[in-house]
């Protein structure tokens, strides 16, 4: 039965960590079991019969009573191991408010002579005084602007000496810890390694988290590791976020108007790029050698334009195995190109020595074919059109670099 | 279970909807105007924390939006689709083979309507079981404190006469409409909304869609699996909204893959049905260039926007801002504090789960005095395959709030389970506060990631950094430890990538 386990858990607020560490008189304390709600329009109900007598311990599992609703009897059970400290309500007991407490129940091992009872209290009264309790609760989940408030109802519980540490500029966005918090495991682990123990870890360190729950970085920061500032920071960014931006309403005066779009940074996509590039090759190199060279340098800057892969440009957290993992065919083209040659100018042509085309354009011929008279140099144009592959998101920025490469070509004439 | 039930409370429904309705003015605690995700949630839980509830509905079934013609419909459409085209594609490769697959698409839409009639029904059924009183009809503001309640025509169990509700709290809950297009005319028959979308007759062999959003793109999946050929335009030079700019552009990676077409910074000029095709005439916004589309369905899904329609909120002079949303203070209040406004009539993301969480703070607001909806973790989530969930910051909003901080990836083809699925495509990302450590944001491209993303939202609100969610055990072998690799990833290093 869910709805009872829940019940008995949830007002069980002892939590077993805690007991260890804080012998006050929090810790023995009986544990109000008020009426349980069975459905959730079950407003009253009636206790049917007490499955244990007071002193009885019970297991996980065992039916703890026998509740009567308007509509069906429904065994309680109980999900956690316990004692019944005391009975309020006894059998035959009709005309319970859901809430309204029924037993006291404490732990297996308690001595129930010693045990505290608490004094018998409306079920929502009861709430209130836990919330009382715990006033930062409501406070820090409040937006950044009740940050102060909540400085002000730090609860008294809380130790006095929680100046110590890093608490040098404290922020009123950071707290004095919540001490009925289960530790975080990378908090736990900090404390053990540097042998805090957890009354002074709720004594010293200063809470960024929501209802005064220490988190990492507050733990770093007070051993020194990471500045207050930053911590401070985050929490206030954090905050901000929180909350609605009612900030800069603008109001609507006339007829209303379909928004437009919100603006981002412009990016175009366009299917194909042209590229012209004018070559100014010497004289003395023929259409042929001009062809063959420009083939290879073209199908090399190719390759090299596929090769490498686009980085991310969003993130400076590139991984390049990360990258090829979840980029698919990274093989496939992402462009075709097609391109002709045009001769503008020629001359007559003769035989070149060059292979290269860097070679072929720049003229930087070997010593021994140095001429002491240098003809005209002949000018073509190279019209490149470039067909970017969409399917492919980084298939535009390869193309451009493909083009870059063509560019270059032109600036090597010009020098 | 729920079956069982809804039969169970159905004779008791004539009774229940007509003999309390006939006077003509009636008192409550709280009027909610608006029976959606919103409105419907803030009713049970009003009803719940004792006060006399009632809720006002004019479209005759509850959910709104998102249970009629929303989030529900489109993802009964989208995980039959997903079935229909692993069988044809994808289940002989895992040694399955299946003849003589195809399409019924009048059953298809009549698995997705049966879905909706039985959610709008169960929530009928729990407004019983909770006490709210439920009037079938339009509401509009009579003056600050009274609600009128109008009979609609032709409507099932609406109210009889003119109602007129007296309410101490009045919750306006309207939700939000279609964007229209400006010049492109819905018939809802070959120039769709997403609302006509869900229920074409016939798989149209070419989809147009404006609209890039996660709308557009989880009802193109839908037909680009039953075979469309998808086209998607975008003014917008990335796809997904709000979306981190590297999901963003994996996602539009995944989705061409899938053989979607993208027109990204391109806007729509103009879109006219000519008999059984439309033609769109579209341009480039940088170059200029045009273009013309054929299509023989257009979906326009360019976004959605507050409906007051009818509710005579300026007869109380209820402040309206310029994009159309009712205006409110942090406690969800207009300048009347018994009017409250919750969901996607007013600020914030337009989502159910949203509406949802205002639902129940603004009752509680009412009731105790303090509520609780954290903005800055509210989940997102796109179901195309693999889905698409984030939550908290981008990296682009962190760059742009000056925070310092860190990455962790983890691909699901270094996961196990993912990997034995043959379903590996995407990855997590995490991004925490590079000194604290404290979890800011993460973003989920794969299978599941919107189950998944609910660990993140856990982890946000109680302030994690990436060691607590890596310190936590997780299931092996589950997607799960992708999530818990790309913390520790984040952090440290991860162990299995």
């Amino acid at each position: 039965m869910s709805l009872a386990s829940f019940i008995l858990r949830g007002q069980g607020g002892r939590l077993l960590g805690l007991r260890g560490l804080h012998s006050s008189a929090l810790a023995y304390k009986a544990q109000v079991f008020g009426m349980p709600a069975m459905s959730p329009t079950m407003e009253r109900g009636g206790v049917v019969e007490w499955k244990f007598k007071v002193g009885d311990t019970f297991s996980a599992g065992d039916v703890l009573l026998e509740v009567e609703t308007d509509k069906a009897q429904i065994d309680v059970e109980a999900q956690d191991d316990g004692k019944i400290a005391s009975i309020i309500k006894d059998n035959g007991s009709k005309d319970v408010k859901v809430g309204e407490p029924i037993a006291y129940l404490a732990d297996i091992d308690d001595d129930l002579s010693t045990l505290e009872i608490p004094k018998a209290q409306p079920a929502h009264a009861q709430q209130k005084s836990e919330e009382k309790s715990q006033p930062k609760k409501e406070a820090v989940q409040k937006a950044g602007k009740d940050a102060k408030s909540s400085k002000k109802e730090a609860p008294s519980n809380l130790s006095d000496k929680s100046s110590s540490g890093s608490g040098k500029g404290t922020s009123s966005i950071l707290v004095a810890a919540n001490n009925s918090q289960t530790l975080l495991p990378s908090v736990q682990m900090l404390l053990h390694e540097n042998g805090i123990s957890f009354e002074d870890a709720m004594n010293k360190i200063k809470a960024s988290g929501p209802n005064g729950r220490i988190l990492k970085g507050d733990v770093l920061s007070y051993l020194g590791k990471i500045s207050q500032k930053s911590v401070v920071k985050v929490t206030e960014y954090i905050k901000k976020g929180e909350v609605l931006d009612l900030s800069n309403i603008e109001l609507k005066k006339i007829e209303n108007t379909p928004t437009a779009q919100k603006g981002k940074p412009a990016k175009a996509e366009p299917i194909v790029f042209e590229e012209h590039v004018r070559l100014e090759v010497p004289a003395d190199v023929s259409v042929d050698k001009l062809a063959l060279s420009l083939k290879s340098y073209v199908s090399e800057a190719n390759w090299l334009s596929h090769d490498y892969q686009v980085t991310n440009t969003r993130s400076q957290f590139y991984d390049p195995i990360f990258e090829d993992l979840i980029t698919p065919d990274s093989k496939q083209p992402r462009f075709k190109f097609k391109y002709d040659l045009v001769p503008l100018s020629t001359q007559s042509l003769s035989q070149g020595q060059h292979d290269d085309i860097f070679d072929l354009l720049s003229g930087s011929t070997p010593s021994k074919t140095a001429k002491v008279e240098k003809p005209q140099p002949n000018e073509f144009l190279v019209n490149f059109s470039v067909e970017v592959n969409d399917k492919y998101s980084d298939a535009e920025i390869k193309a451009n670099r493909f083009l870059d490469y063509m560019k270059y070509l032109e600036s090597i004439t010009e020098h | 279970m729920l079956r069982v039930k809804l039969q169970s409370c159905a004779s008791r429904r004539t009774l229940f909807s007509t003999s309390r309705l006939l006077a003509a003015k009636k008192q409550h605690d709280v009027v909610i105007i608006g029976g959606g995700p919103g409105g419907y949630v803030a009713a049970i839980k009003a009803a719940q924390l004792g006060l006399d509830t009632a809720c006002v509905e004019k479209r005759g079934k509850l959910g709104g939006t998102c249970l009629n013609v929303g989030c529900i419909p489109s993802k009964s459409l989208l995980n039959n689709s997903h079935m229909y085209h692993q069988m044809k594609h994808d289940a002989k490769g895992r040694g399955i083979d299946v003849k003589g697959v195809e399409i019924n698409i009048p059953q298809f839409q009549k698995a997705k309507d049966t879905v909706v009639k039985q959610l709008t029904g169960g929530i009928e059924m729990l407004f019983k079981k909770n006490g709210v009183t439920y009037y079938k009809g339009l509401g509009s503001f009579e003056d600050e404190n009274n609600v009128k309640v109008s009979p609609v025509e032709g409507l099932e169990g609406t109210v009889p006469e003119e109602t007129i509700l007296e309410a101490k709290n009045i919750i306006v809950a309207t939700g939000s409409e279609v964007t229209p297009f400006p010049g492109i005319n819905i018939d809802e028959e070959r120039i769709v909304s997403s609302t006509g979308a869900l229920s074409l007759k016939e798989v149209p062999k070419r989809l147009a869609v404006i609209g890039g959003g996660i709308i557009g793109l989880e009802m193109g999946s839908v037909y680009s699996r039953l075979g469309s050929k998808v086209t998607v335009v975008e003014f917008q030079p990335a796809i997904g909204a709000t979306m981190d700019g590297e999901v963003a552009t994996a996602t539009q990676k995944f989705l061409k893959k899938q053989g979607f077409d993208f027109k990204l910074g391109t806007k729509v000029i103009s879109a006219q049905r000519n008999g059984d095709v439309v033609n769109i005439e579209v341009e480039n916004v940088k170059t200029g260039k045009k273009e013309s589309l054929e299509a023989d369905v257009l979906l326009v899904a360019i976004g959605r926007r507050p409906y007051i329609q009818g509710l005579n909120a300026e007869k109380l002079g209820l402040e309206v801002d310029k994009r159309g949303r009712l205006v409110i203070d942090e406690q969800f209040n207009t300048k009347f504090p018994h009017i409250k406004v919750i969901g996607d009539v007013t600020f914030g993301p337009m989502l159910a789960h949203k509406a949802e969480e205002e639902g129940i703070a603004a009752v509680e607001y009412l009731k105790l005095g303090h509520g609780h909806v954290n903005y800055g973790n509210i989940p997102a989530v796109m179901y195309s395959h693999p889905e698409v969930a984030w939550v908290g910051k981008t990296e682009e909003q962190l760059k742009e709030a000056g925070v310092a901080y860190k990455v962790g990836k983890f691909p699901f083809v270094a996961n196990s389970r993912a990997k034995t699925n043959l379903d590996q495509e995407g990855f997590v990302k995490i991004l925490i506060d590079a000194e604290t450590e404290r979890l800011l944001g993460a973003h989920i491209i794969g299978p599941n990631a919107g189950e998944m993303i609910a660990e993140a939202g856990l982890a946000l609100e109680y302030g994690a950094s990436a060691e607590d969610i890596a310190r936590v055990c997780h299931a092996h072998p589950t997607l799960s430890e992708a999530f818990k690799e790309a913390n520790l990833a984040a952090y440290s290093k991860p162990i299995n990538f």
